[in-house]
């Protein structure tokens, strides 16, 4: 089985190889443009995190052969990933929020408003993980989290945000500067993860077959086949794809124009529930174009999450509360058994379903002990949302 | 006769639409072919042998094992191929193929043999997803190949192959089923298929019309011939349409009905009459026609034929 989960590994490996190059590039701009020392950990979480969005892809298409493969015990796999890549994830994106809180409010991030984030996004990503396809990054996942973790001991042991290169390495940095310096790497990360589904991580010729941008693009993609024009050729679909991200970027100012004042915490909030989402619900689509409708379950979720959630974070969130990690950890593993629960129901039929309503149960019990009864009206939200979703999809 | 798959009373329904219903047979070690018009329940048949698709009903039983109780151990035994081409478009050809032997735990010396044959060695460094449609579905089909198992389940691996790939995959069938055995699903009956097709199962809305050997497939028609057709004449076309008589192209085009009318048509136009026809224009004929089948046993379903204009 171990070598099973080698080869995969080495797959999406091959999968990813032109961004390993553009992802250096990138780090080696960004260091330049900001003058400090290079940046080399942003790029290996980048390609973690990319490495098991391409996988929840690859899971997507070709779960049916797969099952077949690793002496049969392919489906073993998936679970312990799914699991795995969800917890990881969280903590992954965790770290993608202390960096945009300090971009955002250029202000030094207290420890407890980590451990805050840390344990909403915890449950939160959980969610929305569902939502992605079959998992099986086992070893880009475990990178990741070995990496989140060695970031949080540091973070834990320095009371501050902070990322692990400048640490060991630079010393006394700015904290601002490496905050903006992972954030602007994780916009990047999330731009390329959304347009994974475009460009497909091939040579780029193969990518180029959408739109008037896409065609101008492609005469100057014929004279330079190489990673600048892959960057370019992002940039483009980006612009192509803004409308997307429009209800994202929307929200926040709303709100403002509504309420007259927003904490940045709650922006923060705001746009990384709904990037996260938008993310891990675009992978495993085919082709943006065809699901315009998902586009649309897209807004219409975020303005829902942003009335429902925001309006109790406001108020709840105040204060430091240890016991609020110990809740998130139970409802990220209630919401975990649900997610691989629901993919099973077809196999496991009865037991599944069981699974499923006991989990919903639990996580109601746990919302009504916190008085959390909004959150859990947004949960229950999300499950429907994911659900109506992944059916739309499957059925297509 | 060594049996390797025991469906009984098979049933699965899709929201209201029912994908199989009753289902009952004993495939035999060898070459079987599911045939079946669009929509009859074969590719739910396939998956269910494969333990990817829960019957609602029923039992099925691959090789001796329960595969509601134990999908697992099934699923070693098997090498699926779906209906959709499922390949890693961003890989070499090379690269899939080594990767394929890895992760299935095949050989490499079988590996390019299959390509070779298959016609995929001159493409070992082309991208999967440059290649087209009908090379991809070749690749997919190839692929599908490679473990060694006990039973290939194949999903209209045909389709969208040209001639000489399909005369390639005969053969490798035909080698395969030597030691391993082959269910493969397939909507027309392919040419040459019945020369190493040990067993036909049909199905048409779920159900079963026919499971047996293509022999008895041939001798259920009874004062039915056909007139083959070196030349399409359209007159000729007309007036046996008009007869009621049926027009299959699956190998060449030819005129089946009841035996008086077609030797009219034989003695006014010319041909050879031929009162023994292929699987290939039986299938056309009882598909065009409505299945008329009454008392259902293991081996012979269809007891009595009548025609129904």
């Amino acid at each position: 089985m171990i070598e099973c989960i080698i080869e995969q590994t080495k797959l999406h490996i091959k999968r990813i190889r032109p961004l390993i190059v553009s992802t250096i590039l990138f780090s080696i701009f960004m260091s330049w443009l900001l003058g400090v020392p290079l940046i080399i950990e942003p790029a290996i979480v980048f390609l973690c995190a990319y490495a098991t969005l391409s996988v929840v892809e690859v899971h997507g298409t070709n779960f049916k052969i797969r099952l077949f493969s690793c002496d049969s015990k392919y489906d073993i796999i998936y679970i312990i990933s799914f699991f795995l890549t969800t917890y990881m994830a969280a903590l992954f994106f965790i770290f993608t929020v202390t960096g945009f809180l300090e971009l955002l409010g250029i202000f030094s991030l207290p420890f407890r408003y980590t451990l805050q984030s840390l344990a909403i996004l915890f449950h939160f990503i959980s969610l929305t993980l569902i939502g992605a396809y079959y998992i099986s990054a086992f070893f880009p996942t475990l990178m990741m989290g070995l990496f989140t973790v060695i970031e949080m001991v540091i973070l834990i042991e320095r009371g501050a945000s902070g990322t692990f290169y400048t640490i060991i390495v630079t010393g006394d940095v700015p904290w601002i500067l490496v905050d903006i310096r992972v954030a602007l790497i994780m916009t990047f990360i999330s731009f390329s993860a959304v347009l994974y589904k475009v460009y497909h991580a091939v040579p780029i010729p193969y990518g180029l077959h959408l739109g008037l941008g896409s065609r101008i693009f492609r005469i100057f993609a014929r004279f330079d086949n190489s990673t600048v024009v892959l960057v370019g050729y992002y940039i483009l679909l980006v612009l192509r794809y803004f409308y997307m991200f429009l209800p994202i970027v929307l929200i926040p100012i709303i709100y403002y124009r509504l309420s007259g004042s927003i904490e940045k915490i709650n922006v923060s909030y705001i746009l990384f529930a709904s990037i996260t989402t938008f993310l891990l619900f675009s992978v495993g689509l085919k082709d943006f174009e065809r699901y315009r409708m998902l586009g649309i379950g897209h807004i219409i979720f975020s303005i829902t999450i942003f009335v429902v959630i925001l309006a109790f974070l406001n108020g709840i969130l105040t204060s430091l509360d240890p016991k609020l990690f110990v809740f998130a950890c139970l409802s990220a593993i209630s919401t975990s058994m649900i997610a691989v629960a629901y993919r099973l129901r077809k196999s496991a039929g009865l037991i599944s379903k069981i699974v499923v309503v006991c989990g919903v149960i639990m996580l109601g019990i746990l919302y009504a002990v916190r008085a959390l009864w909004g959150l859990f009206l947004a949960w229950l939200f999300i499950m429907v949302y994911v659900i109506i979703s992944v059916r739309m999809v499957d059925s297509r | 006769m060594e049996e390797i798959v025991k469906c009984t009373k098979l049933s699965k329904k899709f929201k209201d639409k029912v994908a199989l219903s009753d289902v009952s047979c004993k495939i035999p070690k060898g070459l079987t072919v599911v045939l079946g018009p669009n929509g009859s329940g074969k590719t739910t048949l396939l998956r269910i042998m494969a333990g990817l698709t829960t019957p609602d009903s029923g039992n099925i039983r691959v090789k001796g094992i329960d595969v509601k109780k134990n999908p697992r151990k099934v699923r070693s035994l098997v090498s699926y191929l779906p209906q959709e081409t499922l390949i890693e478009e961003m890989l070499t050809v090379e690269e899939l193929l080594t990767f394929n032997v890895k992760l299935f735990g095949a050989s490499m010396e079988k590996a390019y043999r299959i390509f070779e044959r298959m016609g995929l060695s001159k493409e070992y460094s082309s991208i999967a997803g440059d290649l087209s449609g009908g090379m991809k579905r070749k690749l997919a089909v190839a692929l599908a190949l490679l473990p060694d198992r006990d039973i290939y389940l194949l999903d209209e691996p045909f389709e969208g192959l040209d001639s000489g790939s399909r005369i390639a995959l005969l053969d490798i069938l035909e080698e395969i089923t030597k030691s391993s055995s082959v269910i493969l699903v397939s909507h027309t009956v392919i040419s040459g298929i019945e020369n190493i097709a040990n067993y036909l199962v049909i199905l048409d809305s779920g159900r079963l019309i026919f499971a047996g050997k293509p022999e008895e497939f041939k001798r259920l028609l009874c004062d039915v011939s056909c007139l083959r057709l070196e030349n399409i004449d359209a007159t000729l076309l007309r007036e046996a349409m008009a007869l009621g008589v049926i027009v299959s192209p699956v190998e060449s085009i030819s005129l089946i009905g009841e035996t008086d009318i077609i030797e009219k048509l034989a003695s006014e136009y010319g041909g050879k009459v031929c009162n023994e026809l292929t699987i290939g224009e039986v299938y056309v004929y009882m598909l065009r026609r409505k299945w008329i089948y009454a008392d259902r046993t293991a081996n012979t379903v269809l007891n009595r034929y009548s025609v129904e204009n």
